[in-house]
């Protein structure tokens, strides 16, 4: 599903972000990308999603050389991965339901389609009933609910979280990472990039750990630190 | 481009148009004042063209013959020359005869039969403005007494109009830039203000274009907004001034024809629109591209 090989890459300004790095995920996998700030996690997610381009080695995704992806397949590669981030990235002007229906309208699906998947992946996170609140009407973790459902809508084999529940208090953490889960057995692969300790630690779940842009570690039934 | 699509980035572009409320109106207020601008150039500029040409309808060469010159074979040579639209003879009895309508039958009395007048071509030439060169080109012709166009003046009244419509273009020219700089800025904040849903757009997969057509389509529509206003204030501002204009040439015994409404009208329809809708387009494009690039 997504394979690294000795990837490296250095921001336009010469600043190293990673070195070397390779790692390989497959189908289905449930996997935490771990380390302090500034370690390289936000890179390796640019990467997949192809938001930058690695300076040297292979990235690889959904059967795709991203160092060869034309710029007019971009949105196609992107159509496949569902992506959450810190800070929800939901427009306040639309309600729960017209923020997911509009990633199916961007990516010009039929109103059919839209009437059956919105109602299902609302459903799926939990949202039933709150389709029509917008935002501001909306707890953080039902806001993050309604990002997941967006980035769900359009089945995507991989989903990729960027601190998923930085902006969220632990409780709600805690819900939002049991969703994830759930999303996973359905089949999608699942990929976090987080710093919260105690959550990896209580999944016990694949862990990649980057620290000064180098991989330090990848352990299959891991916790956040080898002394955890 | 698919009709559903058309919808919805039509309905994007409303959208935006209206939901940016004041940033519709400060670029279309932009927009109006320079295709008003445009459009007092534009009007000057077809007047000047109309004055011109019916001044150039009116140069004429007259080239005076002597009596005894075989003014058949003087009329094939000169119209072997480059250029000539007309050629007229006019005999000395013709030429008496023009004479007589002019000042009255007393004039033949006078001249007690004798015609001192000189035979002549009257010519006109395609372009006004070789009519220099065609006169050098006549004079040393055997059989031409003289050659008369009054030269300095038609010479001045081209290079007027010459450097007026140059002029005229120039200043065209740049306000043109100048408008597509301005509207521009104005797309850009609308985009700026929507970069959240174009980020979106974006990571949930949306191609380029998709993105870019609303924007597009709101940059025509502020455009031929702006046309529309410009061209309802200058067709019926230009109309109001010209009935004016004409009812005091008329009460001063000036025949000056400006150019009439309807051509006025025509051409602003064509330019304004075509201009407005075309610089709305490209600068919105200008603004959108950047906003495009992760």
């Amino acid at each position: 599903m997504i394979s690294f090989i000795n990837v490296s890459y250095a921001y336009p300004n010469g600043t190293s972000a990673l070195h070397n790095v390779s790692f390989h995920i497959d189908k289905g996998e449930f996997v935490f990308l771990v380390g302090p700030s500034g370690a390289g996690k936000s890179s390796v997610l640019k990467l997949i999603f192809r938001e930058i381009v690695a300076n040297s080695g292979q990235v690889l995704v959904l059967q795709r050389n991203l160092c060869r992806l034309r710029r007019k397949e971009i949105p196609y590669l992107r159509r496949q991965i569902g992506v959450v981030y810190q800070d929800f990235r939901l427009l306040p002007e639309k309600t729960a339901a017209e923020n997911v229906a509009f990633a199916l309208e961007v990516i010009e699906a039929s109103s059919s389609e839209i009437k059956r998947q919105v109602p299902r992946v609302l459903g799926i996170v939990g949202l039933k009933g709150k389709e029509d609140r917008f935002p501001h009407q909306l707890s953080g973790g039902e806001q993050q609910r309604v990002a997941m459902a967006r980035a769900l809508v359009n089945n995507p084999p991989l989903l990729v979280c960027d601190e998923p529940t930085g902006n969220l208090d632990p409780n709600t953490s805690w819900q939002i990472m049991c969703l994830l889960e759930r999303i996973n057995q359905l089949g999608t692969t699942v990929l976090i990039a987080t710093h919260d300790k105690e959550i990896v630690n209580r999944m016990g779940r694949r862990v990649l750990e980057l620290n000064n842009g180098v991989l330090v570690r990848d352990d299959h039934k891991g916790a956040y630190t080898h002394e955890a | 481009m698919k009709l559903k699509n058309f919808v919805h980035y039509c309905k994007e572009a409303a959208q935006g148009v209206l939901r940016n409320g004041w940033m519709t109106v400060a670029s279309v207020t932009v927009m109006v004042l320079t295709l008003l601008m445009l459009g007092i150039f534009v009007i000057i500029n077809l007047n000047v063209m109309q004055i011109t040409e019916e001044i150039k309808e009116q140069v004429e060469l007259i080239v005076y013959l002597e009596d005894e010159a075989d003014h058949q074979y003087l009329r094939q040579q000169i119209l072997e020359l480059p250029g000539i639209a007309r050629l007229t003879y006019v005999s000395k009895e013709e030429a008496l005869r023009r004479m007589q309508e002019e000042l009255g039958e007393d004039i033949a009395d006078a001249l007690e039969g004798r015609n001192p007048l000189p035979a002549s071509f009257e010519i006109q030439v395609h372009d006004p403005e070789t009519i220099g060169e065609v006169a050098d080109a006549i004079e040393p012709m055997a059989g031409v007494e003289s050659v008369d166009y009054g030269k300095k003046v038609v010479e001045r009244l081209f290079e007027f109009t010459r450097i007026l419509r140059l002029f005229s273009m120039g200043v065209i020219a740049v306000l043109a830039v100048m408008a597509l700089f301005l509207i521009a800025n104005t797309i850009k904040l609308t985009v700026f203000a929507r970069r959240r849903q174009i980020g979106i757009m974006k990571f949930v997969g949306a191609t380029d274009w998709f993105i870019r057509w609303p924007f597009i389509l709101e940059g025509i529509f502020l455009g031929l907004l702006g046309a529309l206003t410009a061209y309802l204030v200058l067709f019926y501002g230009y109309w109001y001034l010209y009935a004016k204009a004409s009812a005091w040439f008329y009460q001063n015994f000036l025949s000056v024809k400006l150019a009439t409404p309807a051509l006025v009208g025509r051409e602003l329809l064509k330019l304004l629109f075509a201009l407005g809708a075309g610089i709305g387009a490209l600068g919105s494009g200008i603004s959108v591209r950047r906003f495009l690039d992760v």
